[in-house]
């Protein structure tokens, strides 16, 4: 009884982090007044406290503020990134599943080799490739998650597509491409969404971590990655102009693995 | 048998959860040297009340009782390790499905080895030696009828028959020479000539003083084995007597109403006018109006009938053949040469064993597999070898019914929708009249309208089974096939679906092909029967006439292995 009350506790806590996050994405103006690129040489490197609740940086910048306006760049990149991949994986996913062994052949082997690199490796290679930038960023990102997406989707369309309620709509009479559409991608979709939410967690450190290597989004901008980046040599000094980025980053992760994993739970609940 | 030794005692027995009652004071005794059955349908308590007996309940579950005696212990505040003592030692568990309960990676013989490796020496208690360990293993195997013990004890569970691994389970569960054996379904996995044989083998040890508890939902299975039946309905035991009291002169009025419901081989020998010839179907030269006689079609019954003409065969299977690819490389015909007609409005059972290629056949009448060998015409249309794109359009005409409605539906529809696929040109029709229609078919399979907004996982078994139904006849076909489409119900449930589909056949003049292990089911819906076996037809005729007189040797196999009440 109390280890259910703690997870849930726990679940509760993790959801709340995730509105509030998403909020100061959606609607930074909420949380705080403050301009984040506005410099102010009579503020610089002020610890924590009144007015300034998580200090501020080198040039008197207000963190809180740059922090939540912050959220946008990085869950707009986690989110875009991941349902960027989503989208790709489960129509590549699905039509590899669907297609001849030959095509499905090639293409996992495809998969497969992508999926032998680690997933940064990828995203740094992408880069390396497309330039650095924000966009490019969350395009590389994307293209790192997509071979496990499109894994996944394939296994699913597999299994759907033995199932028997496919074999039902074949023997309705139901053409193939509407029985893709009605039953097999929408099938396929569930378990897929879960792991998506997960992995909006994964995307938004891999984004953040090119960030922090200068590749994303330039100074100013108030990106998570980046100012991690830039309070990383100011950590003897000022500790709270990395501490903050790197406990928004660290706890929209681990609660986005937190919501996650009960979502697939429920979804395997639902399915048995 | 009152005076004998008693082995189980149990009054007032109540299982719980939370507050829940699923099991409500059950009272039972078992004597040594006698069987008792408990009957009911699933939910009914039945398989709780067994494994409170072993100590097995879930965790979540809460005991109570009276009294609880096994072979003279009070079990009621025993602890797991007492537990560990008991079962195995003084009461032993056969379960449904042998190969479940084999662990896949041991030797049956080691199966048998760990009770008296955990238990000792049946008779002293003392540690086995190897050698006598061995012996002993072999000794018992032998005594549940293994053919060749030794070698059986040294082969996996894959490697046996399902009667044989069910007899391995039987033996592990005596080596610890217990007072008490459990049986839970023991032969409901088996084929019926199978069942047969493990049933007379648990009367054997019955009468060898073994005491015997034996759960079922059908009563004929256990008509033959036990002396005393206790019929079980939500958690209650609602009759208990002799066996020949409770079948012959049932007081409880839910034991009449399962023992009504039973399907039932008639009475033998047959007489012979029992199965009038059906009066729908004009036969075609000859005594036999569905099935042609020969083992090709017969030529007279039309080769050159016109498309969907009414006399002509709905569907003609010719010469069917249909190959696997062994894992050694050899190939195995899991159909083989198989023809015969089915006229509008006739209905065929196809009768056989697990592996007998039955289900193979249904698939390649379906269409959803090519046959090797052979064709099928459906209205006189060719409809084996024709490219899906073509034969789409007229899959309406021939539709299915499976075993498992539930794996059968999108998990996310809802019943409307569901039964909306099936209806012929899709979207085009109006939604208005489309929602009429649904309702229309709903009704006609007997589910009310307000159940049309759930979901399949939110529908009882039966339930399931009608909605299917009514996909499958939503297209206005010309023939059903289904494929053991009551095997997963309860018996009552059956009755109404059966009932259901010989109601679609007199008002639709919709042809069934019914495939199916269960004789007396295709005994109570069909007119003719082909008899199956390893891929081939063996036998075919009339119902009355294949059963009363079966020729051939599997046939009469078959026939006598059907439970019978007395």
């Amino acid at each position: 009884m109390r280890r259910r009350f703690a997870a849930r506790a726990g679940l509760i806590v993790a959801a709340l982090f995730l509105v509030a996050v998403t909020l100061m994405a959606v609607a930074p103006g909420l949380f705080t007044p403050l301009d984040p690129l506005a410099t102010d040489t009579d503020q610089v490197l002020r610890p924590p406290g009144w007015g300034h609740p998580f200090g501020t940086d080198q040039t008197g910048r207000d963190m809180f503020a740059r922090v939540v306006y912050g959220a946008s760049y990085s869950l707009g990149v986690g989110a875009g990134a991941t349902a960027a991949a989503l989208v790709i994986g489960v129509v590549v996913g699905t039509l590899v599943g669907l297609a001849p062994r030959v095509v499905d052949g090639v293409a996992m082997r495809g998969v497969e080799i992508l999926l032998a690199f680690p997933e940064f490796l990828i995203a740094l290679f992408a880069i390396a490739v497309l330039g650095p930038g924000p966009v490019n960023v969350a395009t590389a990102v994307g293209v790192a998650a997509l071979p496990a997406y499109i894994r996944v989707a394939r296994a699913e369309t597999l299994v759907v597509r033995r199932s028997g309620y496919v074999e039902a709509a074949r023997g309705l009479g139901v053409h193939p491409l509407r029985v893709a559409v009605s039953h097999v991608v929408p099938n396929t979709l569930r378990p897929l969404g879960v792991i998506a939410t997960i992995g909006i967690g994964t995307t938004i450190v891999a984004a953040a971590g090119l960030s922090f290597l200068g590749l994303g989004p330039q100074d100013p901008t108030p990106e998570w990655g980046l100012l991690l980046s830039g309070g990383r040599n100011l950590l003897a000094q000022a500790w709270w102009v990395a501490f903050f980025p790197g406990v928004l980053i660290t706890g929209t992760v681990v609660s986005a693995t937190v919501v996650g994993r009960r979502l697939r739970r429920a979804g395997e609940g639902r399915r048995s | 048998m009152t005076d004998a030794r008693e082995v189980v005692r149990a009054t007032g027995l109540t299982v719980r959860f939370g507050p829940t009652v699923v099991v409500d004071s059950v009272s039972l005794s078992l004597a040594a040297g006698e069987c008792l059955a408990i009957v009911g349908e699933s939910g009914s308590g039945k398989t709780l009340t067994a494994r409170a007996l072993l100590g097995l309940l879930p965790d979540d579950a809460v005991l109570s009782a009276d009294e609880l005696l096994i072979d003279g212990v009070d079990v009621r505040r025993l602890s797991e390790a007492d537990w560990r003592r008991i079962r195995g030692a003084r009461v032993g568990l056969v379960s449904q499905d042998a190969l479940v309960s084999l662990d896949p990676l041991r030797r049956v013989g080691r199966e048998v080895a760990e009770v008296l490796e955990i238990h000792g020496d049946p008779s002293s208690g003392d540690r086995m030696p190897r050698a006598a360990l061995d012996e002993t293993v072999t000794a018992q195997l032998g005594r549940v009828a293994v053919p060749e013990p030794e070698e059986r004890a040294r082969q996996y569970p894959h490697e046996l028959s399902g009667g044989l691994r069910q007899r391995a389970l039987i033996a592990s569960a005596l080596a610890g020479e217990p007072g008490v054996l459990i049986a839970d379904e023991p032969t409901t996995a088996l084929d019926v000539t199978v069942q047969a044989q493990v049933l007379e083998l648990l009367s054997g040890l019955r009468d060898d003083g073994l005491g015997i508890i034996v759960i079922s939902h059908d009563l004929a299975v256990v008509a033959g084995i036990a002396d005393r039946v206790a019929v079980m309905r939500s958690g209650r035991i609602v009759e208990e007597g002799t066996t020949v009291e409770v079948l012959s002169n049932p007081r409880h009025p839910y034991t009449r109403m399962l023992l009504a419901a039973a399907p039932r081989l008639p009475a033998t020998p047959f007489p012979e006018p029992s199965f009038p010839e059906p009066s729908f179907a004009e036969p075609v030269e000859g005594s036999r109006p569905s099935t042609s006689s020969g083992n090709g079609p017969s030529t007279s019954s039309g080769n050159g009938t016109s498309a969907g003409s009414g006399n002509g065969p709905v569907l003609r299977a010719t010469g069917l053949g249909r190959d696997f690819r062994r894992p050694d490389g050899g190939v195995r015909s899991a159909v083989d040469d198989v023809s015969f007609d089915v006229l509008p409005a006739a209905a065929i059972g196809i009768v056989g064993e697990s592996g007998s290629g039955k289900t193979t056949l249904a698939r390649l009448l379906l269409g959803f597999d090519a046959p090797d060998r052979g064709s099928v015409t459906l209205d006189g249309q060719p409809w084996s070898g024709v490219k899906e794109g073509r034969r789409r359009s007229r899959r309406g005409d021939i539709q299915y019914i499976s075993q498992d409605p539930l794996g059968s539906f999108d998990p996310r529809y809802t019943v409307s929708r569901i039964v909306a696929e099936g209806l012929r040109g899709g979207p085009r029709t109006s939604s208005r009249s489309r929602a009429a229609r649904i309702r229309a078919l709903l009704d006609s399979v007997g589910i009310d309208s307000s159940l049309a907004g759930r979901r399949p996982h939110e529908l009882s078994g039966g339930q399931r089974q009608r909605v299917a139904i009514a996909r499958a006849i939503a297209s206005e076909p010309r023939i059903l096939v289904c494929d053991e489409p009551v095997s997963a119900l309860d018996v009552s449930i059956q009755a109404t679906i059966i009932d259901l589909l010989a109601g679609l056949r007199r008002d639709l003049g919709v042809a069934l092909v019914f495939v199916s292990h269960d004789l007396a089911v295709v005994a109570t819906l069909c007119d003719d029967v082909l008899v199956m076996r390893d891929g081939r037809v063996v036998e075919r005729g009339a119902i009355g006439e294949v059963f009363a007189h079966p020729q051939h040797p599997f046939t009469k196999a078959l026939v006598d292995a059907v439970p019978r009440m007395p």
